[in-house]
């Protein structure tokens, strides 16, 4: 059973690669094709992401954000998620750090 | 804005979230595309605050059920709801719709009209020639054709330069430019013989002659009527004598300097306005054609001056309403015998004769010599001035024409 989901895990490792080469080569953008989180931030008070999972824990001072690839902590004071979409989302407040967790 | 609007017209809710796995519950209702908007955390629930809609949170209702959260609903907002808190005021509900059709049918007709840039012309003569090309107060915006007033006013108004006409909401807007007044400017004959003669005495300052014969130079005095150019032209033969006489439309500039003088007598025994303090306002309502006065009654004072204002009832910019309200305020007065003082007579006999100056400067009129004398006795304040202007002097008058001299007998005999 282990040594299953074990190969499943490679496999999709590969087929990330190759879908990376793929879309290298026929330059397409890496949001589209691998689902690349996409973080947009306004100065020190706006952040807008897309391409994510869902929210993965949430206070006034951080929030950490699920995405294909990596957790994306936002780290600040009076943090608040303006609107919370399928598509994207839009945290406010005063931003101190971004940081990506693997 | 027009998110919030459609957010009002569907309704949401404002609510705080509890339980175990709230943040659960939030990735669900992504995934089922229920918005969520206004998210921020509760820390004395221990859940999120968050603004859902209406048809969101029914469609969330089996996800709380799933991740073991309770939602409590802390505000209902947006029209489903007041709409519900109102159901049983059918009658305030029929007035609105009345209201808002009857705003749309005035909203079809002129109900202000504002003439602006008028000098010469009055803004109650445009304001009836409107009215007779039937497009006065209470006309329907669709019949009226701005271009076609604006060729019209510059067409029946010599006076209108240019002008502008337009429509905006329920008002007219007339803008109008008019000519610069026209000089006097003495027409030249076109032909004939006429010669140039002083409209009046003076002493010659300067001539200028383009056409005719000059009889006049620069110093000489010359009384009214006097030929300044003439329209005889004398053709001399090798001998020095007039061969010929050809008579023309003399042509020059001559000015003169001449005398203007002023006078004004002021009496210093006057009836003085004086305000008593006593004042009154009264209001009336005017709806179309009917008028409802209210408030307090107006007052009969013996003598008053009355204001009368018109506020006219603008719902937006420029969407004014055939309601008007008049606010008349009267106040008191009464004349007491009153006398100026030096000082006061003298100030306003000299404002007259600044004014008589003012006339001449505005024409361009250079003024040589001022002289002005004030005098003042126990009943009058008069004022004596004098001034020497240069001026155009000259006019046009018919040349007389003198016989043609005869040929010597040598030119005859030729």
């Amino acid at each position: 059973m282990i040594k299953k989901h074990r190969a499943s895990k490679n496999d999709t490792k590969r087929i990330n690669g190759s879908r990376e080469r793929l879309a290298q080569g026929l330059e397409l953008p890496k949001d589209v094709s691998c689902g690349v989180v996409i973080v947009t931030v306004t100065g020190r008070r706006s952040l807008v992401l897309e391409n994510y999972r869902g929210i993965v824990s949430y206070d006034d001072d951080c929030i950490v954000i699920q995405t294909k690839e990596c957790r994306v902590s936002v780290s600040g004071c009076r943090l608040k998620v303006d609107y919370y979409t399928n598509e994207e989302m839009k945290i406010v407040g005063l931003i101190h750090s971004i940081s990506y967790e693997v | 804005m027009l998110l919030s609007m459609l957010k009002f017209l569907q309704g949401f809710l404002k609510v705080t979230l509890t339980g175990s796995y709230p943040e659960r519950f939030l990735n669900l209702c992504i995934r089922r595309n229920i918005l969520i908007w206004n998210l921020c955390p509760n820390k004395e629930a221990g859940g999120f605050d968050f603004c859902i809609s209406l048809k969101g949170f029914r469609a969330s209702k089996e996800l709380l059920k799933k991740t073991h959260t309770t939602v409590k609903i802390r505000k209902k907002c947006g029209l489903p709801f007041f709409l519900y808190r109102y159901r049983a005021r059918k009658l305030f509900a029929l007035g609105i719709l009345i209201c808002v059709l009857l705003l749309g049918c005035f909203s079809r007709y002129i109900w202000k009209i504002e003439v602006n840039g008028t000098s010469s012309l009055s803004q109650d003569m445009i304001l009836s020639w409107l009215e007779e090309q039937k497009t006065g107060f209470g006309t329907k915006k669709q019949t009226v054709d701005c271009a076609e007033i604006e060729a019209k006013l510059r067409s029946d108004f010599d006076v209108i330069a240019w002008t502008s006409v337009k429509l905006e909401g329920t008002k007219l807007t007339v803008d109008i430019q008019e000519n610069l007044p026209e000089e006097e400017v003495v027409t030249l004959p076109k032909e004939g013989a006429w010669d140039l003669v002083a409209a009046e005495d003076a002493k010659i300052t300067s001539i200028y002659t383009r056409y005719g014969t000059p009889l006049v130079q620069k110093g000489d005095v010359v009384s009214k009527g006097a030929i300044l150019i003439s329209s005889r032209l004398e053709i001399l033969d090798d001998n020095g004598e007039v061969a010929k006489e050809n008579y023309v439309v003399s042509d020059g500039d001559v000015t003169g300097s001449v005398s203007r003088s002023y006078e004004e007598t002021l009496p210093l025994k006057y009836q003085k306005k004086v305000y008593t303090g006593n004042e009154a306002s009264s209001y009336t309502l005017q709806m179309g054609g009917v008028r409802l006065p209210f408030g307090k009654k107006p007052v009969s004072f013996s003598a008053c001056e009355t204001v009368v204002t018109d506020h006219q009832l603008e719902l937006l910019p420029d969407l004014y309403l055939p309601v008007h309200l008049y606010v008349t305020k009267q106040k008191e007065y009464v004349y007491e015998p009153s006398v100026y003082t030096k000082t006061e007579a003298e100030a306003l006999v000299t404002a007259g004769w600044n004014a008589f100056l003012e006339k001449f400067e505005q024409k361009g009129i250079p003024i040589i010599v001022k002289n002005v004398k004030i005098d003042t006795d126990g009943k009058n304040c008069t004022i004596h001035g004098k001034i020497q202007a240069e001026v155009l002097i000259g006019t046009y008058a018919p040349a007389v024409r003198r016989e043609q001299p005869e040929l010597s007998a040598t030119e005859s005999l030729e």
